[in-house]
């Protein structure tokens, strides 16, 4: 990121909705029918899974689908560091 | 060779069914240009699945629709039931082998909300065997059942079965008392948890549990080590089954009473419904009865599996 890097940009640009879309559609798919579970939906997988699994353990009375909540705002999270890696990446700003 | 699959006085489950899942066609035929939009959205999204799919040179390996490549399902009679003419009649069936061999019996829906466990109950009557005999009740609380509830009219059914002494309830007697007339050298109920095992910690989904009693831990420890080879994709590595602690008998479930009061094998096993659906868990807890009955010496005819 440079310092005349658009908030917008890195917030929501397109490289950050594709990176968030790579890691929720796949696996909301899955689950919405294991018909469509594929391989694109294991970077998904791994981070509702492992966050489930420390939630369950701090939070253990909260149902599992509690999780999809925080599963989408870490999505959002690795999206935007995912954007501005690709960003640097091609030295734009 | 069965004698029946659920029949009307076996009740249904509450929840809709998922259509056929797992093949996929990206040609559109005649036939499918008749179906509601909604389907041929739904035939397009996993074509498109099926197409991303093979592009990556893999296929969602434990999620094909055996449907498309079975028979069709037969329509077997129960051979007896349960506590009939009340509330929890429910029916038994017997699949017997072309040759003599080992009693199994089956359990499903011990928990009414528990669906892969009775949908996979249900997927036994299509079964052929070699030898043996497999007596299968595929809603063991068929009122539980019916109202989509873990408990019954008195509670939770699988903590009524005392240690050493008579059943809690009617139903928990009456239900112990047909697996005793079997006389099974092997028993197993179909369950389902919300989690998984080992990940989630309130939840035994993905396991297998097996008694002290007899070699079942030894069938319990071959059974998923196959399943998880050639039916759990990779890219689902949480969803490997496990085995879990053995049952010593002093608790109050079917599968402990079997093995401390009756000193033969069984096993609980527990799909999950953590992103899984309840034909696949179906599919998954059936593959898995097939191993760890054929471990027990219950062998499906030949290319049955």
């Amino acid at each position: 990121m440079t310092a005349t890097a658009n908030p917008r940009r890195v917030l929501a640009g397109p490289a950050v909705v594709v990176a968030f879309a790579l890691l929720t559609v796949p696996l909301v798919a899955g689950a919405l029918d294991s018909a469509f579970m594929t391989p694109l939906a294991f970077p998904g997988y791994l981070v509702l899974t492992i966050g489930s699994a420390v939630g369950n353990l701090l939070f253990p009375n909260f149902a599992l689908w509690v999780y999809w909540v925080p599963f989408a705002m870490a999505c959002y999270g690795i999206a935007v560091v995912a954007g501005i890696g690709y960003r640097a990446a091609r030295g734009g700003g | 060779m069965v004698e029946g699959p659920p029949s009307g006085s076996g009740g249904s489950i509450p929840r809709k069914e998922e259509p056929d899942s797992g093949h996929v066609s990206i040609h559109v035929t005649l036939a499918e240009q008749r179906l509601p939009s909604t389907m041929r959205r739904r035939q397009f999204i996993r074509g498109g699945a099926a197409a991303a799919g093979t592009a990556l040179g893999v296929s969602a390996v434990g999620f094909g629709s055996p449907r498309t490549t079975e028979a069709a399902p037969s329509t077997p009679e129960p051979s007896d039931t349960i506590m009939p003419g009340t509330a929890h009649e429910t029916p038994v069936y017997v699949v017997e082998g072309a040759e003599s061999g080992p009693t199994a019996v089956a359990v499903g829906g011990i928990h009414g909300d528990e669906r892969s466990g009775i949908l996979a109950a249900d997927r036994l009557l299509e079964w052929d065997l070699a030898a043996g005999r497999l007596v299968v009740i595929p809603r063991a609380n068929r009122v539980a059942v019916e109202q989509d509830t873990r408990q019954g009219e008195h509670g939770d059914l699988n903590r009524q079965f005392t240690p050493d002494g008579e059943p809690a309830t009617e139903l928990a007697r009456a239900l112990w008392d047909r697996v005793v007339e079997a006389d099974p050298d092997v028993l197993t109920t179909l369950q389902s948890s919300k989690g998984l095992y080992g990940t989630h910690p309130d939840f035994v989904g993905q396991a297998v549990f097996p008694t002290a009693a007899g070699d079942a831990v030894t069938v319990a420890e071959s059974a998923t080590a196959t399943v998880n080879d050639t039916v759990v994709p990779w890219y689902m590595p949480f969803h490997d089954f496990r085995v879990g602690h053995p049952l010593s008998g002093d608790a109050p479930l079917l599968s402990h009473k079997v093995g401390g009061d009756l000193g033969e094998p069984a096993h609980i096993v527990e799909a999950t419904e953590y992103l899984l659906d309840d034909e696949a868990g179906a599919r998954w807890t059936e593959r898995l009865a097939t191993e760890l009955l054929a471990g027990h010496g219950l062998e499906r005819a030949g290319g049955d599996a």
